[in-house]
């Protein structure tokens, strides 16, 4: 996640970030590369630790569990940040579960979104689907664009 | 800029990244309002310190100002950290002007790429096409949540470009909590 979002955040609002990244990543079932930074990041934010143990206790405990309410009297401007937020790290692996839509409709639910600009707003979440795999595409093969002396 | 990014470069190289996200955001001589709070941690970072008085000394630094350099022995993988880093961050506007393209391509060439170049350019275009279509989503929030919101207010570099509400008021290195 950006340093420059979480900072403008307040606590509340952070940690409703954090809860709602990690119930996204939860969704996908396939925790690829690209996710693990993202999931260890709010692990370590929402369970203090990456011990196993800690982050089962956490993903068990009622707190973390309970379904995502908006956070206290947020403006327009910090829920769209919010969902942006959670909209990059929905689409890092390149793909856009069918789960993973349905969760962030709920998301825009929770957010006050109206239902009418939902199409265009999935228009541009597919553009980002799209751009980040090209970006996986050049990761992949990286020894072919910036070839390595041999040691 | 994302801290896992961050957290993998050394000094050397975490100041290389800052000044390129700087330079691409100030290129075309205008700070869109998305790119404010951008900019104040990248030369935050580079200052090691969020007071303006730092910020703007490493603004008008010879290294800030300075040609890029390559990074003598960046592993691929760094470089590539690197170099997407500047495109996620600070390619923010819908299209790129022909100062950031010019200055994408020294990245580009100072990171070590040999193939793939063109490719890799038109990869910052179709991210900032999507970091376009959001800043137009944020422009209709009143449409998306019933609610007035600018989205746009370009604010000119001269003057007090940094000195905006988007200015943090915290350690830029402190740990999140």
């Amino acid at each position: 996640m950006r340093i420059e979002v979480l900072r403008m955040l307040s606590e509340e609002q952070r940690g409703w970030l954090y809860r709602a990244v990690a119930k996204l990543v939860l969704i996908d079932e396939r925790l690829d590369n690209t996710e693990q930074n993202e999931f260890n990041e709010v692990m370590q934010a929402l369970a203090g630790s990456l011990d196993m143990m800690d982050v089962q206790d956490l993903m068990r405990s009622e707190s973390f569990s309970r379904p995502l309410t908006a956070p206290r009297e947020i403006t327009p401007e910090r829920a769209w940040a919010l969902f942006v937020e959670l909209v990059r790290t929905a689409v890092v692996d390149a793909r856009l579960a069918t789960a993973e839509k349905a969760y962030l409709n709920n998301i825009m639910d929770c957010l006050g979104f109206a239902e009418l600009g939902r199409e265009p707003i999935f228009q541009w979440i597919e553009l980002m689907a799209k751009a980040h795999s090209i970006e996986n595409g050049f990761a992949v093969r990286l020894n072919q664009i910036i070839p390595q002396p041999k040691a | 800029m994302r801290q896992d990014i961050i957290a993998k470069l050394d000094s050397e190289e975490r100041n290389w990244l800052y000044k390129a996200i700087g330079r691409m955001v100030m290129a075309d001589k205008k700070v869109e309002s998305t790119e404010q709070r951008i900019l104040f941690w990248a030369l935050a970072g580079l200052a090691g310190s969020s007071d303006m008085t730092a910020i703007k000394k490493a603004m008008s630094s010879a290294y800030f100002m300075s040609p890029f350099k390559p990074l003598v022995g960046l592993p691929a993988v760094r470089a590539w950290d690197i170099f997407s880093e500047v495109v996620l961050t600070a390619s923010t506007d819908s299209e790129f002007s022909p100062e950031e393209k010019k200055l994408l391509r020294q990245i580009i060439e100072c990171l070590g790429f040999v193939n793939g170049k063109h490719e890799l350019m038109a990869w910052a275009e179709q991210m900032a096409a999507a970091f376009g279509k959001e800043i137009e989503l944020k422009s209709r929030l009143d449409e998306l949540t019933g609610h007035q919101v600018n989205a746009h207010a370009p604010v000119h570099i001269e003057g007090d470009a940094l000195k905006s509400d988007a200015e943090p008021v915290v350690n830029p290195e402190a740990p999140i909590a």
